[in-house]
């Protein structure tokens, strides 16, 4: 009996810290997709060292608490189990047309089948961390194909949840998926990375007009 | 819509060979070309070069076509497309951009088409002097209804910080209604507004300079190459060859409305090729002529710069050595520096990437005491703590087979009772094993306690009062943790003596030390 009662306590732990640590990774990447396609002035950021690089982060205090706020829900739905995915769209500030959506997928790693009496080795940090840094450059490198953005835009984080989660009525409204036309969306995915937990699949839709 | 999905790894190796494009790039072209390539380069050019016969074909007859210049759109997007590493000679854009631009330059119906004029954009990019060519536009006419021609010639203007001709730009786009003119005019009013922004911006000129990051950048390279280089060019190293600046024709540039308005002056734009005709040279009779040879330098080919490549994780560019008296040490390569030795073995302080540890810390593990110590921390020592407070704490010590020396106070050597020699085991010879050392109070006030309870039982004389006692729990400046081996006589007057040690003792913890500072690394761990 003793491993099949140890088994949960540490699910338990570490569903904390990657969930922890995904919210985190998506503090950087908001920040960073929000740098490098110019929705705020560059001025506004500040280069902070994480997972072995540099990160642009934000300092506006506004956009950080807002920020902060989302995320702060978007732990605890982790935490329940019931976020399955997390949009970042860029907005054209005059027309309302979405120009961008950064899409990130989250799964659920599934557990190792009891048959196997061996649990899976943890994931070392260093290697979730490189992974991170890999998704964090290729945001970057996106500047190659993606449209220059030259109106002033805004962005909006949706957030796909179960029908089960508990949502605060105050803060989150149901909203329009913000989606881009088909006939006009490119879809680029980018890598993904894993904890012992959860796996998030990152993808950019952008809309091109030739 | 999920077939459309492409994977970035298929671009991603490719990412430096992209020129971005204002319209962004369709990802799904790019992968599909880049995949091709990979798979067979000589078929992939093939194929290349049958869809340009088939564009060249449909060119030949463009006197047939009833919008000739679609043919030419068309293929500048499959250039485009093609060849996403943007203008050279495989490309051939430039040369196409030449064409296009130079056959339609006459014709009526297509002098306010937006997609001739963004030809003509484009071509201004590669040009070496946009500026003529908006003004080569305004003289033919070209684009002069439509309000990108206006907006993109001011954001030259501004950019190159001819900040009034930018204006005067924008008012003869306003006074002719060029269209769209709402977004025209909303062009107008941004530009007034980063006017006012930078006159009112205590150093106009740094900021202005400031090229967003990673924006694709527009205008003239020249322009801007030539302003930042102004002050470097004394540091930068002497120039092989003075080259002819007309400063002359510079300062008699006549304004936008002056060109404008001097329609004489119209001349051909001419190739670029025709511009950088001193770059060409001219053919001649081989005879005479030296021919470099390619010598062998002797020197290695070493690149300029060095190719950034991710590291692999947890690289190990060390190795330990035992010496004669096996003693470690690390032996570290660095690549570009000087080869260390380290007298420390480094695997008991870094056992794998993500852990490290002190040599406090490896000594207590190595004594399995490292539970002890880590519980010990958290303590924090409190100079007015109450004795009995302290009691509830209990604290556990592994004695196992170790002898366990206690700290003695001096105050306490009044009473010749009282310094004791604690042993677990009745052994007269010094210990083998080391002298624990206990580093906090509480602790250390534990085992006082402990002994003096005991110390207190054996003596029959009881002169153990309360104030004795306060004065050992609290007072800990002299802290000495020497094994006391046996009382000594007669030493009421002098409590210093009480502190000497058998030469065995002191010996003893000196090869310690010895070992604790310089040879901490060869320390095994017993587990």
């Amino acid at each position: 009996m003793a491993p099949t009662k140890q088994a949960p306590t540490r699910q338990a732990i570490t569903l904390k810290g990657s969930t922890n640590l995904v919210t985190e990774f998506f503090k950087y990447a908001a920040n960073t997709i929000l740098f490098q396609r110019g929705v705020y002035p560059a001025d506004d950021f500040h280069m902070v060292k994480k997972y072995g690089q540099t990160v642009l982060v934000t300092q506006d205090l506004s956009l950080e608490n807002y920020l902060e706020k989302i995320l702060k829900q978007v732990n605890k739905w982790f935490l329940t189990g019931s976020i399955t995915q997390l949009v970042l769209a860029i907005i054209a500030k005059d027309s309302r047309v979405t120009l961008e959506r950064w899409v990130f997928d989250i799964n659920l790693v599934d557990p190792p089948s009891s048959d196997s009496s061996e649990p899976a080795p943890a994931k070392p940090e260093s290697e979730i961390q490189a992974e991170i840094r890999n998704i964090l450059k290729q945001i970057v490198s996106t500047v190659t194909f993606l449209p220059v953005i030259d109106e002033p835009t805004v962005f909006n984080i949706l957030a796909y949840t179960s029908e089960s989660a508990d949502i605060p009525a105050d803060e989150w409204v149901d909203t329009d998926p913000l989606a881009i036309e088909a006939s006009k969306s490119q879809q680029v995915k980018l890598r993904s990375f894993s904890t012992d937990v959860h796996r998030i699949e990152a993808m950019v839709a952008y809309r091109y007009e030739g | 819509m999920a077939t459309r999905t492409v994977d970035m790894a298929s671009i991603e190796q490719q990412k430096e060979n992209i020129t971005p494009m204002p319209g962004g790039r369709l990802a799904s072209k790019l992968a599909a070309n880049f995949n091709c390539a990979s798979k067979s380069v000589s078929q992939f050019k093939q194929q290349q070069q049958l869809q340009r016969e088939q564009f060249e074909s449909k060119l030949s007859e463009v006197e047939e076509l009833d919008d000739p210049l679609e043919v030419y759109v068309d293929y500048i997007k499959w250039t485009h497309d093609n060849f996403p590493q943007g203008s050279n000679s495989e490309s051939g854009l430039l040369a196409l951009l030449e064409r296009c631009t130079s056959c339609f330059r006459d014709v009526l119906y297509y002098k306010n088409d937006p997609r001739y004029l963004k030809v003509w954009l484009e071509y201004s990019n590669y040009s070496d002097s946009p500026r003529e060519i908006f003004v080569y536009l305004a003289k033919k006419e070209i684009g002069n209804q439509l309000a990108l021609y206006y907006e993109e010639f001011a954001q030259y203007l501004e950019s190159a910080g001819k900040i009034n001709d930018a204006r005067q730009v924008y008012e003869i786009g306003i006074e002719l209604n060029a269209r769209p003119f709402l977004r025209l005019e909303k062009s107008y009013k941004k530009f007034e507004e980063r006017m006012m922004l930078r006159n009112n911006a205590p150093d106009s000129n740094t900021s202005s300079s400031i090229r967003d990051v990673l924006s694709v950048k527009k205008g003239s390279n020249s322009d801007s190459i030539g302003n930042e280089n102004d002050g470097l060019s004394s540091s930068r190293k002497r120039q092989k060859l003075q080259v002819f600046n007309d400063e002359e024709y510079e300062q008699k540039l006549p304004s936008f409305k002056e060109a404008l308005l001097d329609t004489l002056g119209l001349k051909d734009l001419g190739t670029i090729k025709a511009r950088i005709k001193e770059n060409v040279l001219s053919p001649k009779p081989w005879k005479g002529e030296i021919i470099k040879q390619k010598t062998e330098s002797s020197r290695p080919n070493s690149s300029k710069f060095e190719v950034y490549k991710d590291q692999p994780e947890s690289q190990e560019n060390y190795e330990i050595i035992e010496d004669s008296d096996n003693l470690a040490y690390t032996i570290i390569h660095q690549p570009g520096k000087n080869t260390e030795k380290v007298s420390l073995n480094m695997k008991l302080v870094y056992p794998s990437p993500e852990e490290e540890y002190c040599f406090e810390e490896i000594l207590a593990m190595s004594r399995r005491f490292d539970k002890l110590h880590i519980k010990n921390e958290n303590i924090i020592p409190n100079e007015n703590f109450s004795y009995p407070v302290e009691r509830n704490q209990t604290y556990t010590i592994p004695l196992k087979d170790d002898t366990f020396t206690i700290p003695l106070k001096d105050d306490l050597q009044d009473d010749e009772n009282e310094s004791v020699k604690f042993k677990t085991k009745e052994n007269d010879k010094s210990p083998n094993s080391p002298t624990i050392t206990m580093y906090s109070k509480m602790a250390a006030n534990e085992v006082y306690s402990m002994f003096n309870d005991a110390a207190n039982n054996l003596t029959t004389d009881d002169e153990f009062d309360a104030k004795s006692e306060q004065e050992n729990t609290t007072n800990y400046d002299g802290f000495v943790t020497e094994t006391i081996r046996f009382p000594l006589k007669d030493n009421q007057e002098e409590p210093q003596r009480s502190k000497e040690v058998s030469n065995k003792d002191i010996e003893f913890r000196r090869r310690e030390c010895e070992k604790l500072t310089f040879h901490r690394a060869s320390i095994k761990c017993i587990n």
